[in-house]
């Protein structure tokens, strides 16, 4: 399974890329908001860690566009923030965010689980 | 010159009598130059002074002359006489020993039988009655000094009163009961665009329209203004509004709107607001500043976090530095769960604890609770019991918050009742609402303490001495989180029995 963790801060950006790796996914990391939209678009990630707060582009903007996308849009996305608050949460889960997370709530084996989770949601068959 | 007409009821005898006893002084004197007194009655004796022998045959009137009166006088009042016409008027006489008096006098001219010409003259002394009249004047001037002093001093006073309403930073405005502005002041023309010429006299609600925060207007039965004259709020009610100039823009005010009574009728309404464009903006760069603080907190936190997370999975760790890496990684959660702490308690300070109401379960959100806290409890060798009614329906709350509030609750039994007790959980269907409580046996709250137990850093004695490590944060969020999902929060303390706490929850939503 491919991961596309977009987050800039380096140090959780690393550790977020070792654990995946260790849990046997394949991992790809964008570190500014600008260069997201076209990594995604050549990894074909199967699920997307997405930050907030980001150099050049802002996280909820990235997932707007990507929701905008008809081929993109179909790609779960999971937010990892430290900001909390109600209002962001409401945002991020109106603009379609599959879930929202807040990093300092979450170990890494949590993170790795809940990501397992939607994806085995997205598993699930669907008629033709 | 008599107007009686008929027959005189008495003859001249009698009529003479009458004269004689008369308290008005009666004079005759002949119609010569010299007007040689003819007769007097005795009340002209004890008037002027003089006896009837002295006079009679001697003397004329003149000698009563004062001095007083001047040319024109006496030509009036022998041109008067002399047409035949009584002569009335007051006139100032000297007696015999030389007083001056007040005198009103009345002369005529009388026709005797052979038609010679006699003049009457009846007087009257009024010095009494001219010093009552002087003494009524001079009460009089003295009054209307007295009144103008009063009325000076209550318009200074008004003066004043309304130099301070002007000079008020906040504006006024004064209405009657009917809504018509009576008073505004100088601030209330600089804030809301209206002069007060252009307000007095109009209803309030069309000079300063009010919206809420969205734009949209208030109807006029909400109003404060309204509200308080029609009995429906408080007397005085405190709110925040926009208002709406002049020029129609736009300004946040806080409002308070008091009734005002003379005993109990309702004169009128004073509103009293200010502009809190400032205020507001800096409260929201305090939120933005909190809230990008906790931000950048968290994240070197969470790097701290995980990166431990990683270093405890290692296999060639040494027991000691598996240790090392429990101790550092659980210090790094307690910092994670201050800045939380810190967190909400700015959002609810801001008022910005937002409750995000569903259908929840609560038997199950309670259980989960138990469960978390299971390990816990279990260290201390604590039993928790829960019993809950057999049917429990569902409430509208937001679960986070309820979770925040029993969980404290909770954790506080568990942390400072002695081991080896058994804390009680209930919960309990009452007529519109849930109740939960929380028993520990074993620890108590003293008296003295029983207003503080919900504010900010409280901590019991009891507390403390168990574990000195402890915010005393938790009963303060765990209160603005009840408070938030509409129930209430309290206590009982008994040192035989333990503590209780409890909140409820509204059944009914």
């Amino acid at each position: 399974m491919k991961v596309l963790i977009i987050e800039d801060e380096e140090v959780l950006a690393k550790v977020l890329k070792e654990e995946f790796t260790n849990e046997h996914f394949e991992v790809a990391l964008v570190m500014n908001g600008d260069e997201a939209l076209a990594r995604i678009k050549s990894f074909h990630p199967d699920i997307i860690l997405l930050d907030l707060i980001l150099p050049k582009k802002d996280g909820l903007e990235i997932l707007q566009e990507l929701k905008a996308d008809t081929w993109l849009s179909g790609i779960p996305v999971i937010i990892i923030s430290n900001l909390g608050d109600t209002e962001h949460i409401k945002n991020g889960l109106a603009l379609g965010a599959a879930a929202y997370l807040v990093k300092s709530q979450h170990s890494l084996s949590e993170i790795v689980a809940i990501v397992r989770q939607q994806l085995m949601k997205e598993k699930k068959p669907t008629n033709f | 010159m008599s107007s009686f007409s008929g027959e005189y009821p008495i003859g001249f005898e009698q009529a003479l009598d009458v004269l004689e006893n008369s308290s008005e002084g009666f004079v005759i004197a002949d119609g010569s130059r010299a007007h040689t007194i003819l007769y007097v009655n005795p009340a002209w004796e004890r008037i002027t002074g003089w006896t009837k022998d002295e006079v009679i045959g001697k003397l004329s009137p003149r000698i009563l002359k004062s001095g007083k009166q001047d040319a024109e006088f006496y030509d009036h009042m022998w041109g008067t006489i002399l047409q035949g016409d009584i002569f009335t008027s007051e006139i100032v006489n000297k007696r015999k020993d030389g007083n001056l008096y007040d005198a009103e006098i009345s002369i005529f001219p009388i026709r005797g039988t052979d038609n010679r010409v006699f003049y009457a003259e009846i007087s009257r002394d009024i010095t009494i009655k001219k010093k009552l009249e002087e003494d009524a004047k001079n009460r009089a001037s003295l009054l209307k000094l007295e009144v103008e002093l009063r009325t000076n001093e209550l318009k200074n006073r008004i003066l004043e009163d309304e130099a301070i309403l002007m000079s008020l930073g906040e504006g006024l405005v004064v209405t009657d009961q009917n809504g018509l502005i009576t008073l505004v002041n100088k601030a209330f023309e600089d804030l809301v665009g209206w002069t007060s010429e252009e307000a007095v006299g109009k209803n309030i609600f069309d000079v300063i329209p009010v919206e809420d925060e969205e734009g949209n207007g208030i109807s006029t039965n909400d109003l404060p203004v309204f509200r308080v004259i029609s009995g429906q709020g408080a007397p005085s009610i405190r709110s925040r509004y926009y208002y709406v100039r002049k020029d129609k823009t736009k300004f946040p005010t806080a409002v308070v709107t008091t009734l005002i009574r003379g005993g109990d009728i309702v004169k009128g309404v004073a509103t009293i607001f200010r502009d809190i464009t400032n205020e507001l903006a800096l409260e929201k760069a305090k939120d933005e500043f909190v809230s990008i603080t906790s931000h950048q907190l968290r994240t070197p936190l969470s790097a701290i976090k995980w990166t431990l997370e990683l270093f405890s999975k290692e296999t060639d760790l040494s027991p000691k530095n598996q240790e090392r890496v429990r101790d550092l990684y659980r210090s790094c959660e307690q910092l994670i769960d201050l800045v939380n702490t810190l967190l909400n308690i700015a959002r609810i300070e801001s008022g910005k604890l937002v409750a995000v109401k569903k259908k929840v379960n609560i038997v199950n959100l309670i259980h989960e609770s138990l469960t978390l806290y299971k390990p816990a409890a279990d260290k201390n060798g604590q039993n928790v019991l829960f019993t809950a009614p057999p049917h429990v329906e569902d409430v509208m709350c937001d679960p986070i918050l309820f979770t925040q509030a029993f969980n404290n609750l909770l954790s506080n039994a568990i942390k400072y009742s002695p081991p080896h007790l058994t804390i009680k959980v209930i919960l309990e269907k009452q007529e519109a609402q849930y109740r939960i409580m929380v028993h520990n046996e074993g620890s108590t709250i003293p008296e003295t303490d029983y207003s503080k137990v919900f504010s900010k850093f409280y901590r019991s004695p009891d507390a403390r001495y168990q574990e000195t490590a402890g915010s005393g944060l938790g009963l303060f969020i765990a209160k603005s989180s009840v408070e938030k999902n509409g129930g209430i929060i309290g206590f009982e303390s008994n040192v035989s029995k333990g503590t209780t706490f409890f909140f409820t929850i509204p059944s009914h939503e």
